[in-house]
């Protein structure tokens, strides 16, 4: 365990009686509360904390925040080991352990690091150059070695064991950022009476005062500020939490991370929590980001940006360098180099303009600091660590190469460029923001409504500014919110001294290499490696809008997404063009702001809660009796119920011949099923069914199928008459949601004349079907005070009775072809009237089946079912044609009639079966005619294909993966079964020419699985093609 | 009359519910099975029937869609601009012998009791758990109480009723009854952070 070399002896805002020990590449290392790894890293005297992304070139810390380029490791291990992280935004903890990446064997020594000396062999464009024409083909040789040389970290394979959560939450005002600014926004609207929610993505509310030296008046400020938020009710802090995505009508994503400042989440606890926000006005309080100014080797670990090296010194008590050259073009780093030399370090400062302020040359001065005018860094010395640095002169209004002046030894390089206000929520809105030429910022554009920004994202630098803005803005929000009278509290400003912060900025993008020296590379984007040269090559190739600079460089693509280089890119792209920043334009800011785990997106919607489940008043009855369940849609149905050793095949075949012998009972609660009432129901059906529903007498049922208005097939069912203005219809399981919202939306839109009422009662409702040649003996056994006999319950007759206590529904349908009614009841009582089935049935050889062997008996009496529903079907198609009535206009009656849905060489439904005694029939196979089929010929002495019908031949192609057929076919097998009445495996399916091509042998072609099968063309009716079982 | 089986049976356990507190976050519990009779009428119409429904119930058929008015142990939830859900215990025979009464040129019912199952659920942290899925603003201003709202949670459909109580918030959450298995293993693994309690079905 190392010591804290660089920890300052007092200040800062860490907890030193609570040490923490951490891990990084293995070695252990120990810090304080409050820390971040990046800080605790520092204090440890660990400079080189990362590899470059494509050089492999050795990377230090460079940033203390989100803005992060460099220093991303890799956190925990095992299954939540987790890639890509900024080190400046981990919260240490006891334990923590961290590696870091892109490098083997070691960060030290990176066996991959010679890549920098062939680094102009991969400037941007390189893959497009690289692999096209000739040499195409190689990069499914190279891709492998490429993606493993270049790139970040690794992710886990292994699941996920933490939980994440969702939540919504809703507030007048949603203030984004802690600092100076969103605190006087918050504390003005919570004294309002707004409901408030301010949200800090850093563990403690502050921002930028966190930062600052260690003064009694602004720390003050922010311990009474904070007082006064936690006493208002109305007014909720989120730390920890970051707004990463504003959306339509007000609405912020946020990222809450709950459980990651700790080792692993505290029992029941997420590890973050996925936020919607709805908010009547939000305020982006967000700050600025300081960015750098692009110079020779400015990517050595020890540079890094004046504010991160302040904030390290007065919030960490970590002195990042003891020799300290702080570059600038601007007034703010001198507050940076102030307090470095006060906290022990010697300190120059290398300043790019001419001539400075002279109080702040005095105050310089006065501090003990070295001030050198008119300079620049014209590049940083060193190897894994930045020793020196070498001056040139320069001048701001036209910066040429010139010659080394000076070298400057240091062990820190704190640069300044400007800053740029954090506006990336406002872009995300649409609003662009403008390039202002007196701050050298990227200013707020048009501000969307129902938004503002204060403090330092709208461009105020001194404390004082920054709360009379957020106070402004706290104000107009309660305005907008119709508080107008705000309450009354002491002021914000109270006890502060007047605002003495200057900016004065002369931009600096670029400083030209020395003269007489190699040139070292200048990184813009460290992130992903791109430099001042890669824009120039841009440019020379034509890449000049800054939509293209960016998707040919990747510049600002990374997870950093460009935070510290984007304007820097603008600025060098603007000069080479020699055409003003604004005129150049800038990039489209999109969510997320930060990036965001897949897991806090998810939240609980895993494994079986991916999607809801829905299960039938049976199930518990089924899992019991150790039912394999199979998923249809949302529904869990029992597939088939295996007696021990029985297979899948083994269990459906014994239930589907049971069933044809005596009598089954299978769970049919999974069918939609909708009431419909009114004295135009009548009306209303026979509208939407193809067939007519006017002349339907009470207690009787009718199959009807319905069309989409494009006269292709919707769904099938029956529909009972139970009383003179009330129907129960019953839909195919799939089709439930589909029917419901299709009668609904017509009632609405289009028949808004129709008296008619329609209620889903799918829940209301268990069925169940009693099916076989004994069904009727079970029924007069479980239901006594109805008469079953078929002059009092006909096919599709439909009646009303008890199960002893149980009032039932019965409907004498048939979907296995044999006898069989439907029985509904209550779902309370589902599974109690399931249990007297059961029990009774037991002197009936009773068989319980599922949805397998329902499936197999529907076959093989040629019903359609969703195999055959499947959205492209017409009428005709299904054999069905003539149910249409031709007296009566019905929905889709007329576009059924167009010439692509009348074509007679459609696929219409047949029957398969296998025409040789082996083969395998799948449902989705293609259906092709043997006479198309290609074979291969030897005749001019090398293999060809030749068309055995047309004699043409073709090359270079492999038809049907080698079946020999080619293109879309003559039709599709749409299901398949084992029939245990015919003894052999039957399909059902559509063929061009349908039912006149009985008897030929077609083939069945599955690319997939590499196979052709001979099948001959059969009746879909395979089972009592007369229908005499439905009486029997 | 069998017993009406609760859709919660096999995985309803009452007891400690996650994250022990020193006080109830979140309180659960499965209520008895509501005698629930949809009426549904037209717009020509509907002002007569609800004029009939205070006259012969003695219940005020609330003027808003998405309120409640109670009268006995009877509660009116207008679910629609002519529909409406009378939500019944042992008034239910007088509501339904009501409803007999009704042509189907008046208005139609239809009952959807089994089809759906209602939990309570009470507590500080009531609206927290709720708002893990629901994406409606329940605070006092905006979510009175008598006050409910149709929506998803989980996507599941949900009726979230606010119910008066002076002990604190008090939500009842009717979902369909097929859904119900899946929303209780949304609502418990959510409600576990806030701590609380799982009572006996009521």
């Amino acid at each position: 365990m190392t010591s804290q070399s660089h920890r300052l002896k007092t200040g800062g805002h860490i907890d030193r009686s609570k040490a923490i020990s951490f891990r990084f590449d293995g070695r252990a290392y120990t810090g304080f509360a409050g820390d971040t790894l990046a800080s605790a890293l520092l204090a440890n005297g660990v400079m080189l904390v990362g590899r470059s992304f494509k050089y492999h070139r050795p990377r230090g810390i460079f940033t203390a925040g989100i803005e992060e380029p460099n220093a991303l490791v890799t956190m925990r291990s095992g299954a939540r080991h987790e890639p890509n992280l900024p080190a400046t935004k981990i919260e240490l903890y006891d334990g923590l352990e961290a590696f870091s990446q892109n490098r083997w064997p070691s960060l030290k020594h990176d066996a991959m690091s010679f890549v920098d000396l062939f680094s102009k062999a991969f400037a941007a464009g390189f893959y497009y150059k690289t692999f096209i024409g000739p040499t195409q083909g190689s990069w499914m040789l190279y891709e492998k070695f490429i993606r493993k040389a270049a790139g970040m970290g690794d992710p886990t394979t292994q699941p996920d064991p933490d939980r994440y959560e969702k939540a919504n939450a809703f507030c007048d005002l949603l203030v984004v950022g802690s600092g100076a600014s969103g605190l006087a926004s918050a504390i003005t609207a919570g004294r309002a009476g707004l409901r408030v929610i301010l949200v800090e993505d850093d563990a403690v509310p502050g921002g930028s005062l966190l930062a600052a030296a260690n003064d009694p008046k602004s720390a003050g400020w922010l311990t009474a500020a904070l007082a006064e938020l936690a006493a208002l009710p109305n007014v909720k802090v989120m730390t920890r939490t970051c707004a990463f995505g504003a959306y339509d009508a007000m609405t912020f994503a946020l990222l809450e991370r709950v459980s990651d400042h700790q080792k692993v989440p505290a029992p029941h606890q997420p590890r973050q929590r996925y936020w919607r926000v709805r908010a009547e006005r939000a305020i982006l309080a967000t700050g600025m980001i300081e960015r750098p100014i692009v110079f020779g080797n400015n990517d050595l670990p020890g540079v890094m940006l004046a504010s991160a090296a302040r904030t390290y010194a007065n919030r960490h008590a970590v002195a990042p360098g003891k020799r300290v050259v702080v570059f600038t073009n601007n007034d703010t780093a001198y507050a940076a180099a102030r307090d470095l030399r006060a906290a022990g370090a010697d300190v120059a400062v290398v300043d790019a303009r001419a001539r400075i302020s002279a109080a702040l040359a005095a105050q310089t001065t006065a501090a003990g600091i070295a001030v050198h005018l008119g300079c620049a860094v014209g590049r940083a010395n060193g190897g894994r660590h930045v020793r020196s640095v070498d001056l040139v002169p320069i001048d701001l209004r036209n910066p040429q190469r010139s010659r080394i002046r000076q070298r400057l030894a240091c062990d820190l390089l704190a640069v300044s460029g400007g800053w740029t206000p954090t506006l990336q929520l406002l872009g995300q809105r649409g609003s662009k923001p403008v390039y202002d030429e007196k701050t050298a910022m990227l200013a707020a554009g048009k501000i969307p409504e129902g938004f503002d920004i204060a403090g330092g994202a709208a461009g105020e630098f001194d404390l004082t500014a920054k709360i009379e803005s957020g106070v402004r803005a706290g104000l107009a929000a309660a305005a907008a919110c119709d508080q107008a009278q705000a309450a009354q509290g002491r002021s914000l400003l109270e006890g502060l001294p007047a605002g003495t912060t200057t900016f004065n900025i002369e931009p600096l993008w670029l400083v030209p290499h020395p003269l007489n020296t190699r040139p070292k590379k200048r990184f813009v984007d460290l992130q992903h490696d791109v430099g001042a040269d890669d824009i120039e090559l841009a440019h020379r190739e034509g890449y000049v809008s800054v939509e293209h600079l960016k998707r040919y460089t990747t510049l600002g693509m990374a997870n950093d997404q460009g935070k510290t280089s984007n304007l820097n890119a603008l600025g060098i792209m603007a000069g080479i063009r020699g055409r003003p920043i604004g005129e150049v334009g800038t990039t489209t800011f999109r969510p997320p702001f930060r990036p965001v785990s897949i897991g806090a997106l998810t939240g609980p919607e895993t494994g079986l809660h991916f999607r809801p489940i829905r299960r039938s008043p049976m199930h518990d009855w089924h899992l019991a009796q150790g039912a394999a369940i199979t998923t249809t849609g949302l529904w869990q149905r029992a597939w088939y119920f295996p007696r021990p050793g029985e297979s899948k095949s083994d269990a459906y075949i014994r239930e589907t011949a049971k069933v044809r012998q005596s009598v089954g009972l299978t769970d049919v609660s999974s069918l939609g099923k909708i009431d419909i009432q009114g004295p135009d129901a009548a009306e209303f059906l026979n509208r939407v069914y193809v067939n007519g529903f006017l002349t339907l007498p009470v207690g009787r049922a009718r199959y009807g199928v319905m069309l989409r208005p494009d006269g292709i097939v919707m769904d099938d069912g029956t529909t009972s008459r139970i009383s003179e203005h009330h129907y129960f219809m019953t839909t195919t399981t799939a089709g439930a949601g589909k029917v419901m919202s299709h009668l609904e939306y017509l009632l609405q839109t289009a028949w808004t004349d129709l008296r008619v009422h329609v209620t889903s009662v799918t829940g209301q409702w268990a069925g169940m079907a009693v099916a076989g040649p004994r069904s009727r003996e079970l029924l007069e056994k479980v239901i006594t005070d109805i008469d079953f006999s078929d002059d009092a319950l006909p096919f599709m007759g439909v009646c009303h009775g008890h199960a002893g206590d149980i009032p039932v529904r019965v409907l004498r349908i048939s979907f296995s072809g044999e006898r069989a009614y439907e029985v509904y009841a209550a779902a309370g009582y589902g599974q109690e009237l399931w249990q007297r089935f059961h029990d009774q049935g037991k002197s009936c050889d009773l068989v319980v089946y599922g949805v397998e062997a329902l499936g197999a008996l529907r076959i093989e009496k040629g019903h359609v079912a969703g195999g055959e529903l499947e959205g492209r079907t017409t009428l005709a198609d299904l054999g069905l044609g003539k149910m249409a009535s031709t007296r009566k206009p019905f929905l889709g009656s007329a576009l059924m009639q167009r010439q692509g849905l009348t074509d007679p060489l459609r696929p219409q439904l047949v029957g398969l079966e296998l025409a040789a005694s082996e083969g395998t029939l799948r449902a989705g196979a293609i259906l092709c005619d043997p006479a198309t089929r290609y074979s291969r010929s030897f005749a001019n002495g090398s293999p060809t294909l030749v068309n055995n019908a047309s004699g043409a031949s073709a090359r270079d192609f492999t038809p049907g993966n080698g079946s020999g057929h080619m293109g879309h076919g003559i039709g599709f097998v749409s299901s398949v079964t084992y029939s245990p009445e015919l003894k052999r495996n039957i399909a059902l399916g559509f063929l061009s020419g349908g039912m006149a091509r009985k008897g030929e042998q077609i083939d069945a072609v599955s690319p997939l699985n590499g196979e052709l099968t001979k099948v001959r063309v059969t009746s879909p009716h395979f089972v009592d093609p007369e229908g005499e079982r439905l009486h029997g | 009359m069998a017993d009406i089986r609760s859709a919660l049976g096999s995985v309803y356990k009452a007891g400690p519910l996650g994250t022990p507190r020193d006080f109830p976050g979140v309180t659960l519990q499965e209520q008895s099975p509501r005698n629930l009779i949809q009426l549904s009428g037209w717009p020509d119409s509907f002002g007569a029937i609800c004029e009939s429904i205070a006259a012969r119930l003695g219940i005020r058929v609330p003027v808003d869609c998405l309120t409640v008015t109670t009268h006995d142990d009877v509660s009116i939830l207008r679910v629609g601009p002519t529909r409406l859900w009378f939500v019944c215990g042992a008034s239910s025979a007088r509501v339904r012998a009501f409803t007999e009464t009704l042509g189907a040129g008046d208005a139609v019912t239809t009952e959807i009791g089994h089809s759906r199952t209602v939990l309570r659920i009470t507590g500080s942290e009531a609206r927290t758990v709720l708002n893990r899925g629901l994406p409606i603003d329940l605070d006092d201003r905006a979510f009175p109480e008598n006050v409910f709202a149709q929506s998803v949670i989980h996507h599941i459909p949900v009726l979230v009723h606010r119910l008066p109580s002076s002990d604190g918030p008090a939500f009842d959450v009717y979902v369909s009854r097929e859904y119900a298995v899946s929303f209780w293993e949304w609502l418990v693994e959510a409600a576990a952070p806030l701590g609380g309690r799982i009572l006996e079905s009521a």
